[in-house]
């Protein structure tokens, strides 16, 4: 084969891979023929019983969604239970990590897409050859896209050191990051595969914590999460949100759903993988716009588990408003997409997460999603109620409908709230105390990123819009 | 599809044979003291006619009753004058209705309830005197000076809420203390939480909330290091974490009574509040500073009764936590002085009807101060629990050194201390009893039943006629059942009438206050299908009725109602006259 074959040859692996091998796990169709089907029964009997049987019809939905609601605060309890006590991932200490030779590490592949980042590249290269690992050994691909001259140019201007490879990813539809992902794996050598973004600056023993992580662990664990946090809390209650959410997620809950009997949704970085495992499961598919969640559920239907890494990347959290909506909107669109394609033979996806891990699976990808998207008109509902007590409302909230819903609006949202404070004690990072006392603004926030977020995938689902960075303060001149 | 042949996670087998492990002291105490309470709480509602029993006992279970069985069945007939939590606990018991009747005629359920909760008190309390390192035969002696105190077997009987009260407040003041020792955050949780149920059960838990905030906040203030801001931030989260549960339940009970009933604080600006009812009584709020001196040597006095040397206990523990600058020890004291004072302050200033109950606190404050004189020196910090722990307040944690005080004796200072406490703890069960025998101090209210588990003796006249109450009502509710009327055929306000809805045999005939459609019907009584009003004497509380509210006049000619049927005579010192009315058409 010629180069310019095995590149089209790879070009053609990562777009339509896993569509064209495993065409039941790729989001390339947002509905099956099935689901398209069971959407059509479902608006159908709602419009039918809209105008024969109204009263029913309201009775079905709001005992249906008060169901879900309540599902979700049984979890929720759940959740906050191991608040209390939380789980810790696998610990690797840096004389440990250190302590393995350099001959017997393993090689190891780091991708690092970057689409449009020539203002910190440079940066990105820095940190990248921060990182604690014999270069022999190390397969660093910096993904780029071939026709985006401005960050090609900053790499060159840049000057990477010689074992950092500058991958070019033809142009091609969809232009997503799993996609670049995947063109970056075909060439790969190493024998387990991380990501990082432009923006992240990983702990440099991450790596070798992995490889001994992974040593002492049995076959069956195939991929680990370090633990993301932010590097520019402070700059605005945005900034300090987004960081009281990090640490609450991947400080108590990512550990716990870990060890429970649920697959975990992976961040977007900072996962560690054995290349047999992901090539095993299809690698990532291009056309779901949260990739990582999506392989995080495929890897565990298929027999894989994963463990939480105690070893912090950090990241530049989203300072912007309308850049945080975007960037919600597309977490909300793929556990969407990712909900569906998961969803589409519910039997099989029983059999294999078994019932713990399916409920799990449909509360946290499924009934998120749709609480985030439903939260809006509850909360206009309950409003409504307060003030004017429509007849029409309380005919389709009975007792025994009206107080479970009244039950989860109090005590989920009193619960969420004090989980905030009280991941703020825990972790002592007591400079978030005026983020964590205003939550609420929060969740309307997200709320209306989710909303938006509904609406993207009906209209344009495989649209990746791409976060801007760069937005942090830039740090102080040092004084002479 | 390439898969991997795994195996799947096994899942937990159940084991379906029950372990018997021996019981946990604390839950040993528990059930001893269950039984005994139960005993009471039985004894109390039996004996003499079932007559014996607190007025807002027996109220309790009729609201649990209207909730389930009146005329109009809704949870929000729960009412919110009183914080919920002790009605909603007698739902299910008074759901047993058609299976035992005389859990709700004869307010037993009540009973049972309270006991339940008095003597998870109890162990609760046991828990606190274990943590602080007392000796087995100590820790068991003072837990009993506690169970045996007549004024809390009196109140584990009679199905008021001070029972539930002081399990939380127990709890809290358990879980502080904890806190204070091991700084564990899962501990601050659980006082928020217990904090927060406690408000559920009384309105007075918020004195405890204040108390418990300064604690906290001092607590963590003094633990931090840095300048004043930095100092400032870990205590403003501790203290949040703290109080945002209470926070909670106080939003949301007002915003629930706000939108049910139109008024945020019932328990203030209700017409059957504390402020009407003591305009009823012809009490007026003191005007002088004299008057207001007086209330409070009366508040004072009371409190003295239940516990004749506590002033001196107080110095006692001061003392030997100075000589050990064991600051973390007056947590838990700190919460229940707290509530203590505020009782005393609303005593001195008149805001509550003046009763012996409200200094009941005080029985386990000055428990809790002699423990802490008698308790041997810490010698090492304790080990905190564990972060994985959830924080269980039925669970006894820490080691306790068995019989160690006797050791502990050293210097006069020490004998002093020791012999103030345990003096103290002597004198507490024979003052108590007395104090509830005593009418100047405890009022008519609890006589009869209290005498009864005091003395076990036979009653003075006075006391046979306070057993009558509620005598006249059962009379009134078998002669309306024996009408055998149609649902929503006798109007009556139950706020006086709780005892002839309770007892009778359909509660669904009777027209209550609590029903959605009373304020309409109240207007026009004819017109809405009711045939009989019952309608107290417009004396005293009477006043307050709605009925006589709406027509003054009724009671004496039937103004504005119809014809007089029957007066009902009372003979017990209440002297409620009941007169039924017929309603002209």
């Amino acid at each position: 084969m010629t180069p310019g074959e095995r590149e089209e040859y790879a070009l053609r692996e990562s777009v339509d891979g896993l569509r064209l091998r495993h065409p039941d796990y790729s989001a390339s169709r947002v509905l099956t023929g099935i689901q398209w089907m069971a959407l059509a029964v479902l608006v159908g009997a709602i419009a039918l019983g809209l105008i024969f049987a109204p009263l029913a019809v309201g009775l079905a939905l709001s005992g249906t969604i008060t169901a879900v609601y309540v599902a979700m605060l049984v979890r929720n309890i759940v959740m906050f239970r191991r608040l209390l006590a939380p789980c810790a991932g696998f610990e690797i200490s840096d004389a440990e990590a250190r302590a393995v030779p350099d001959d017997d590490l393993p090689c190891y592949t780091v991708l690092v897409p970057a689409f449009g980042e020539p203002e910190i590249i440079a940066s990105t290269l820095q940190a990248m050859e921060g990182i604690e690992y014999p270069r022999t050994r190390l397969d660093v691909k910096l993904l780029l896209e071939a026709d985006d001259r401005a960050t090609r140019a900053a790499v060159v201007a840049a000057r990477p050191a010689p074992h950092i490879e500058v991958v070019l990813v033809p142009p091609a539809q969809p232009r997503t990051k799993p996609k670049a992902l995947n063109f970056g794996l075909s060439s790969a050598r190493g024998d387990y595969v991380t990501i990082y973004d432009a923006e992240d600056r990983p702990d440099p023993l991450q790596l070798r914590r992995a490889v001994v992580a992974f040593s002492r662990a049995d076959s069956r664990l195939a991929c680990l999460q370090a633990k993301l946090d932010y590097h520019n809390p402070g700059q605005n209650l945005l900034t300090a949100w987004f960081r009281l959410e990090y640490l609450t997620w991947f400080g108590f809950t990512l550990p716990a759903i870990a060890r429970g009997d649920t697959p975990v949704p992976l961040g977007g970085t900072s996962m560690h993988i054995r290349t047999t495992a992901l090539q095993a499961v299809g690698a990532w598919d291009p056309h779901n716009v949260t990739e990582d969640c999506d392989l995080g559920v495929r890897l565990y239907r298929m027999g894989y588990r994963t463990g939480i890494l105690e070893s912090t990347t950090f990241e530049e959290a989203n300072s912007d408003l309308i850049n945080w909506v975007k960037q919600r909107s597309r977490w909300v669109k793929g556990y969407a997409q990712s909900w569906l394609v998961h969803m589409r033979h519910p039997i099989r996806l029983w059999r294999e997460l078994g019932t713990r891990g399916f409920i799990g699976f449909n509360l946290m990808v499924g009934a998120t999603t749709l609480t985030s998207v439903l939260n809006p008109f509850l909360w206009t509902l309950t409003a409504l109620w307060f003030t004017l007590h429509p007849v029409s409302l309380s005919s389709i909230f009975p007792d025994p409908i009206y107080y479970p819903a009244m039950l989860s609006l109090i005590v989920g949202n009193f619960l969420g709230y004090y989980a905030g404070l009280i991941t703020l004690r825990a972790t002592g990072r007591s400079e978030l105390l005026k983020a964590a006392l205003l939550m609420p603004l929060y969740w309307v926030l997200m709320s209306l990123a989710a909303i938006r977020a509904l609406l993207q995938l009906l209209i344009s689902p495989f649209v990746w819009e791409k976060t801007v960075h760069g937005l942090d303060t830039p740090l102080p001149e040092p004084r002479t | 599809m390439s898969s991997v042949a795994v195996a799947r996670p096994r899942t937990r087998s159940l084991s379906w044979r029950i372990h018997l492990r021996r019981p946990s002291p604390v839950m040993l105490c528990f059930l001893i003291s269950l039984v005994a309470y139960e005993a009471a709480a039985f004894f109390v509602c039996f004996h003499g006619n079932t007559g014996a029993l607190a007025g807002d006992g027996v109220s309790r279970v009729e609201i649990a009753n209207r909730v389930l069985f009146s005329r109009d069945p809704h949870l929000a007939a729960i009412g919110f004058v009183w914080s919920p939590i002790p009605e909603l606990s007698l739902l299910p018991l008074v759901a047993l209705k058609p299976i035992f009747p005389v859990l709700v005629t004869g307010a037993l359920a009540g009973n049972i309830m309270s006991a339940v909760f008095m003597a998870g008190a109890a162990a609760v309390l046991l828990g606190v005197l274990t943590d602080l390192g007392l000796g087995r035969g100590l820790r068991w002696t003072l837990t009993a000076a506690f169970a045996l105190n007549p004024m809390i077997v009196l109140y584990a009987a009679n199905s008021m809420s001070e029972a539930y009260f002081l399990f939380f407040l127990l709890l809290v003041v358990r879980n502080l203390h904890l806190w204070l020792r091991s700084r564990e955050t899962g501990r601050l949780v659980a006082t928020g939480f217990y904090l927060g149920f406690a408000y559920l059960t009384r309105y007075e838990a918020g004195a405890a909330a204040i108390a418990v905030t300064g604690v906290v906040g001092l607590a963590s203030f003094t633990a931090a290091s840095g300048g004043l801001r930095r100092r400032l931030r870990p205590a403003c989260i501790d203290s949040a974490i703290a109080l945002v549960p209470f926070l909670t339940a106080f939003v949301v009970w007002a915003i629930t009574s706000w939108l049910i009933t139109g008024v945020a604080f019932q328990q203030f600006t209700s017409q059957y509040g504390t402020e009407p009812q003591l305009k009823a009584k012809g009490l007026t709020p003191p005007s002088t500073l004299s008057q207001t001196l007086h209330l409070a040597e009366q508040g004072v006095h009371w409190m003295l009764a239940l516990e004749p040397l506590l002033p001196l206990v107080v110095i006692a523990c001061l003392v030997v936590v100075i000589r050990r600058r064991n600051w973390v020890a007056l947590g838990g004291p700190a919460v229940l002085a707290g509530v203590l004072a505020f009782m005393l302050y609303v005593h001195m200033t008149l805001q509550v009807l003046p009763a012996l109950r409200y200094y009941i606190a005080a029985i386990p404050l000055a428990i809790l101060l002699i423990a802490i004189t008698l308790s041997p020196r810490p010698a090492v910090t304790p080990t905190p629990t564990p972060v994985g722990t959830w924080p269980d307040g039925l669970t006894a944690s820490a080691n306790a050194r068995s019989g160690a005080w006797r050791a502990r004796l050293g210097g006069p200072l020490r004998i002093a201390t020791v012999t103030v406490a345990l003096l103290a703890m002597a004198v507490a069960i024979p003052s108590a009893g007395g104090a509830l025998i005593n009418p100047n101090i405890a009022g008519s209210v609890n006589g009869p039943a209290a005498q009864a588990l005091v003395t076990f003796g036979p009653l003075t006249s006075a006391e046979k006629q306070a057993e009558l109450t509620f005598v006249v009502d059962r009379q009134v509710s078998v002669y309306v059942d024996s009408l055998h009327l149609r649902p929503g055929s006798v109007l009556i306000d139950d706020f006086l009438g709780y005892v002839i809805e309770m007892a009778s045999d359909d509660p669904t005939q009777y027209v209550i206050t609590s029903d959605l459609d009373f304020q309409q019907i109240l207007a026009d009584p004819a017109a809405n299908g009711v045939q009989y009003v019952l309608i107290p004497p417009p004396i005293g509380l009477g006043n307050l009725d709605a009925i006589n509210r709406a027509y003054p006049g009724a009671y004496a000619t039937g103004k504005g109602i119809g014809t007089l049927v029957r007066t009902f005579i009372d003979y017990s010192s209440k002297a409620i006259n009941w007169r039924l009315y017929r309603v002209a058409t």
